[in-house]
């Protein structure tokens, strides 16, 4: 499996009282991840899936992301939330459905948490993964803790400058 | 792909009744295009009509939080397993907000709700079944198959799949009506490629039956989008009925054709056969008459 792991773009700062899953991307933050969006197609990057969270920023980054995407774009409130094996068994499911190239789009810090399970099998060196927003992540092999390897680890720049 | 507009645009104090379509040209677009179909060319756009100024202004924008709401009950009747009512409400709500998800262009969440709406279509195909005068033989096992189909559609609602729809479709926010009218150009545009496809006759019944479902299918969607403008047209509506009951007849027969013991029911299927072939009849007969008003259909009434 390839996997990236793709952290939301900028997002406006919440007002007072307001939800933080509502905080929609800044235009700027948009603007930028149609650069990353674009910089992935330049690196080849098809995507058979892409897997995002409810929370608002990130639908709006999956939507931007849907460009490369020849599959199905899907929601799960698993991606709101610290990683749980769930996840690994939600990736699992969508590799035996044939879906080789996904894209996850989440949040910080469980992303890292994700990446660092992902890799090393324990979520503690998850802070080593520090993921700007736009960030992509690339992982490959058995999407399982410690079945992971890291191919790529791409702050938005890299594939804005492509793009 | 067209940027999302997630944040609302700036309302407009007054916008005229969507006369947008009129603005189209019918045998330029991608789908009209060079390789047309002579039908598709001969849509022709709605006729031009005055506006009253002291009529009430006309919605600017749609909303798609009522249909929303009704897809976050439904979900809850579903999920507590009320009965059928809920799981049709279910699907109405999802084929809905696909229709607004294609007004809108926007390609996140309309998957989930094509999965949802699966789901929920296998349960509501086997209810409407269940409530036909049935063969005796038949119908403890069509209960079975439905209890199977209800615990498939249990776990798609128990899903973060599904939590995450429910949860991600709070932020939908309103379009502006005008979107209505250039999704029904395109969607008059797909019922003329189905009815172009229907009117080359062939002599093999079950091919027209196919192409009858495809009809059927993009007749709903145009039924679909009008209703986001509160239009029902009664004969589309009609139209949308008689194409209805051939499915029903169709879905019957898909279930005989599984039934394990297919001795028991070699009567119930020739009746259904030739209930079906009538009812083929009469749809080719009720496309006929409804055509050319279809084909004109408008937002406006």
């Amino acid at each position: 499996m390839e996997l990236y792991v793709i952290r939301h773009a900028k997002a406006r700062d919440a007002g007072p009282g307001e939800d933080d899953a509502a905080r929609p991307l800044t235009a700027g933050g948009a603007k930028r991840f149609r650069r990353v969006v674009s910089g992935l197609g330049e690196l080849g990057v098809e995507l058979d899936l892409v897997l995002h969270s409810p929370w608002r920023r990130a639908l709006e980054t999956a939507e931007l992301l849907g460009e490369r995407c020849v599959g199905e774009v899907r929601v799960d409130a698993l991606l709101a939330q610290a990683p749980s094996r769930a996840l690994f068994s939600v990736l699992e499911t969508c590799l035996m459905q044939g879906h080789r190239r996904i894209a996850l789009v989440g949040h910080q810090p469980w992303l890292g948490e994700l990446v660092a399970w992902g890799l090393t099998g324990a979520t503690n060196a998850a802070s080593a993964f520090h993921l700007r927003k736009g960030a992509v992540v690339h992982l490959g092999g058995r999407p399982a803790p410690g079945g992971m390897t890291l191919r790529a680890l791409l702050p938005p720049s890299v594939p804005g400058t492509l793009g | 792909m067209q940027s999302p507009s997630w944040t609302s645009e700036r309302p407009r104090s007054r916008v005229a009744p969507p006369r947008l379509e009129l603005e189209l040209d019918l045998g330029s677009g991608a789908a009209g295009g060079p390789h047309g179909s002579a039908l598709e060319r001969a849509v022709p756009p709605a006729p031009s009509g005055s506006v009253d100024p002291d009529a009430p202004a006309a919605p600017t924008r749609i909303d798609p939080k009522p249909v929303v709401s009704q897809l976050i009950e439904a979900h809850q009747a579903a999920l507590v397993g009320r009965e059928a009512e809920g799981v049709h409400q279910l699907r109405v709500a999802c084929r809905r907000l696909v229709v607004w998800h294609a007004m809108a262009e926007r390609r996140t969440l309309v998957d989930d709700l094509r999965w949802l709406r699966r789901a929920a279509g296998e349960v509501r195909d086997l209810d409407v079944l269940l409530v036909r005068t049935l063969p005796e033989e038949l119908v403890p096992w069509l209960e079975e198959r439905r209890a199977q189909a209800r615990q498939r559609l249990q776990t798609v609602l128990d899903s973060g799949r599904i939590r995450g729809l429910l949860e991600a479709l709070r932020w939908l926010e309103p379009i502006r009506v005008e979107r209505v009218a250039l999704e029904l150009v395109r969607q008059r545009r797909k019922v003329a490629r189905r009815a172009a496809a229907l009117e080359r006759h062939e002599d093999d019944p079950h091919r027209e039956r196919v192409k009858l479902h495809a009809l059927r299918r993009a007749l709903r969607g145009l039924r679909y989008t009008l209703a986001w403008v509160d239009r029902r047209p009664k004969r589309l509506e009609r139209l949308q009925a008689a194409l209805g009951g051939l499915n029903d007849l169709e879905q019957l027969l898909a279930q005989l054709e599984a039934f394990p013991r297919p001795l028991e029911v070699v009567e119930l299927v020739a009746d259904v056969e030739a209930r079906a072939a009538a009812s083929q009849a009469a749809c080719c007969a009720a496309w006929e008459e409804a055509r050319d008003a279809v084909l004109l259909l408008t937002v406006e009434e």
